[in-house]
């Protein structure tokens, strides 16, 4: 499949206050043609109302969102693709003739269209299904449904809000292979998610918020690379008392027997293996970069993740 | 395909397809079937068992006199019971005291007979029941018997010509309406079709603010307002849901009126001509044998256009009421709340169209026949029971068409407050904000 026209996606200095609350405030990203951006943070953080700006839905009270260019507008946002958090089918219209009119609706032909359901249909192991109402589909298809509608008339533009929740392994697997796929054909998507796995996998920019404010963004690989903790993991020890020597180290919790350590980055790797092997016999020795959760745990701070 | 189109499309064969609609559309052919049926046995026991229509003679000489007795009131025949007021009668005037008798009803109808200078024989009749005005026809039909008759002596070369063509006018006694023909049956239709249109206003209004509601339960509109603009989504919604209801309305219609054709029918094959006519009529009113008779045949094509036309603005314009009141409520509860902004209009509109019905002259009729929301219905009242200046005519339907407009651009700005806000209802605050934004 292609996309007609991928595009880049221009976020500059959005905010948004409904009364006294501050649901975003001066956010500003850009959202390659071809790539995915990765939009995080905790729950009431302004992710929706960031994307709803981004599909025109709402206005920002300040600031702009531009494609290609343009500022986003109805006849602009009528070929996005938007998989909403909330999802949302016609729970008693046939599949088939529910995407067959998504597609339409954002302006495919109708002939295209059903071609393109019928491919989708296949890719998503849906093809018994497309006859049915989507009441009688498991909570997994249902999401399969929703996620077609989304890219069915090949959006340049894809939203998706949260599109892995409630899905198993094997499901998220057949949507992270179809959200590679759309990039590959030219979209530019925006994904907002909880499952940092996930998204550490599929993105190269991210951007996480906090209380409606970004607090980290960039080039996921920068961001790791320029992290000012340095993780390292090698096998137990009886005594980790020569930690003391080394500047910012400290030992981090964990579960998999191995001793997970965190030294500032002025510190050799080096060093501290030279170190480490005085004390016991290592069988396991690696720098570990930072993961995407260890990144969000140290922005987003855990009172904030429960309110 | 447009936007607009796509949806109403949708709404129109998905709706279609649903098994309400289809049991609800079954039984309504059932009934009309059902009441027709009824109707034609009422009016077969109403034939029998009736009083006959009594009817006061003025008739010229003797020679008449007898024909139009034997004509009408035949031995072993009690259609009629005939009072012969006198048979020196000269002219085709109803005589004040007579017209005082029938007045204080003594007498249903009278049918004065006289000589044309040529010593033809000719007819006035003069019904003042509704009932006795549908014997029109059958007594026309009847009196061709005493024409030959009392002509006897007339040549039997210009009897063929006479019978075709003898002298019969009916003159109504009730001068408030425009003709005489459909005196009764002009208010008695339009109470029916009155009745008919408050109930499609109500039942697929309601159906309006459901399907927008629906689409928020459902979560649908998340996706649906990326892709179109709302007041897109409103008017597809509408059109198609209105298209619905007049389908099914067309659709009862036929059926209505196959089912008075097949009546008049099957009375005629079990009970004979006159019978039929009787049973013909009776269908053709709601089917109660009370009721007077509403001869739809009566109803000028005039009344009919402006019932489709008066029928689609008021469907317009109460479903685009309707599809704010769904644009403002979050759930199904809430437009039970809020239907009183468009039932109470409704009722109005219902009450005011008695009032046009009783004088279509009124000043208070008047001005409500031009006022959008009660228009539909008042107006119509008034066309369809007296002549209506058109300037009268054109500011209703413009205002209407305005209004309707102006609710769809209301409704589809509340929408957007809608959409962005359920869980709670919006605040008034809210509601005003979103209306000064541009859509």
């Amino acid at each position: 499949m292609q996309v007609k026209e991928g595009g880049v996606l221009e976020v500059e200095r959005v905010s948004k206050q409904f009364g006294a609350v501050r649901a975003v405030t001066d956010l500003s990203f850009t959202a390659q043609r071809g790539a995915i951006f990765g939009l995080l943070g905790p729950n009431g953080a302004g992710k929706t109302t960031t994307i709803r700006m981004v599909l025109d839905i709402l206005e920002p009270d300040s600031g702009s969102v531009r494609w290609q260019g343009q500022k986003v507008d109805a006849t602009i946002r009528h070929a996005f693709g938007y998989l909403p958090e909330e999802r949302g089918l016609y729970p008693k219209m046939r599949i088939q003739d529910q995407l067959q009119f998504f597609a339409v609706l954002h302006g495919m032909g109708a002939a295209e269209a059903k071609q393109r359901i019928t491919d989708l249909a296949r890719q998503f192991n849906l093809v018994d299904w497309m006859k049915k109402p989507p009441s009688e589909l498991s909570k997994g298809n249902q999401q399969k449904v929703q996620f077609m509608a989304a890219v069915a008339h090949r959006p340049p533009l894809l939203v998706l809000d949260e599109p892995f929740a409630g899905l198993d392994p094997i499901n998220v697997e057949i949507f992270k292979a179809a959200i590679r796929e759309t990039v590959k054909a030219g979209s530019t998507i925006v994904l907002s998610s909880h499952r940092m796995e996930q998204v550490e996998e599929l993105c190269e920019d991210i951007c996480i918020i906090d209380r409606s404010k970004p607090v980290v963004q960039g080039k996921l690989a920068e961001i790791k690379r320029d992290w000012p903790n340095r993780f390292i993991r090698l096998s137990a020890l009886p005594d980790l008392a020569f930690l003391a020597r080394f500047a910012g180290a400290h030992v981090m919790p964990s579960t998999d027997g191995y001793v997970h350590l965190s030294v500032d980055p002025s510190v050799r790797p080096a060093d501290v293996l030279r170190a480490a092997a005085a004390v016991g016999p290592i069988d396991h020795f690696e720098v570990v970069e930072p993961s995407l959760n260890d990144i969000y745990l140290h922005y987003v701070k855990p009172e904030d993740a429960a309110a | 395909m447009n936007t607009v189109t796509l949806i109403a499309r949708r709404e129109y064969v998905e709706r279609l397809k649903q098994r309400g609609f289809i049991i609800g559309t079954v039984l309504g052919v059932l009934t009309i079937v059902a009441l027709s049926f009824l109707s034609v046995i009422f009016g077969f026991l109403g034939a029998v068992f009736s009083s006959p229509t009594s009817i006061a003679v003025l008739a010229p000489d003797v020679v008449s006199r007898q024909a139009i007795q034997h004509a009408l009131a035949p031995k072993g025949s009690s259609d009629y019971a005939l009072t012969v007021l006198g048979d020196r009668n000269t002219g085709r005037s109803l005589p004040a005291k007579l017209a005082a008798q029938l007045k204080a009803k003594k007498y249903d109808a009278a049918l004065v007979a006289y000589r044309r200078p040529d010593g033809q024989l000719a007819f006035t009749y003069y019904p003042h029941k509704s009932s006795a005005l549908d014997e029109a026809d059958s007594i026309k039909r009847l009196l061709q018997r005493a024409v030959l008759e009392s002509d006897s002596n007339v040549a039997a070369a210009r009897q063929l010509e006479k019978r075709l063509s003898f002298g019969f006018s009916v003159q109504s006694l009730n001068e408030r309406y425009r003709s005489a023909a459909d005196e009764f049956s002009a208010q008695a239709i339009v109470y029916f079709l009155l009745v008919l249109m408050y109930m499609a206003v109500i039942l697929y209004g309601v159906q309006v603010a459901q399907g927008v509601i629906e689409e928020k339960a459902n979560r649908v509109m998340e996706i649906m307002i990326g892709a179109v603009r709302p007041a897109q989504l409103l008017a597809g919604k509408i059109l198609g849901i209105g298209s619905l209801a007049l389908s099914q309305f067309v659709l009862f219609g036929i059926v209505g009126l196959v089912m008075i054709v097949v009546s008049a029918y099957v009375s005629a094959q079990i009970a004979g001509p006159h019978l039929a006519s009787a049973a013909a009529t009776a269908a053709a009113s709601s089917g109660q044998q009370g009721m007077p008779g509403l001869n739809i045949a009566t109803v000028p094509a005039t009344t009919w256009l402006y019932l489709i036309v008066f029928f689609v603005l008021g469907f317009f314009t109460y479903a685009t009421l309707s599809s704010g009141v769904g644009a403002l409520a979050s759930r199904a509860e809430d437009v039970q709340s809020s239907s009183a902004i468009y039932t109470l209009p409704m009722v109005a509109a219902y009450l005011l169209a008695f009032v046009a019905l009783s004088d279509p002259e009124k000043p208070l009729a008047v001005w409500a026949s031009m006022i959008p929301l009660l228009s539909p219905m008042v107006m119509f009242t008034r066309v369809a029971t007296s002549t209506v200046p058109i300037w009268q005519i054109g500011t209703a339907i413009g205002l209407s068409l305005i209004v309707i407009w102006l609710l769809t651009m209301v409704a589809a700005k509340l929408y957007r407050v809608g959409v962005l806000m359920y869980g709670k209802p919006p605040k008034l605050k809210d509601i005003w904000k979103a209306l000064r934004s541009p859509a």
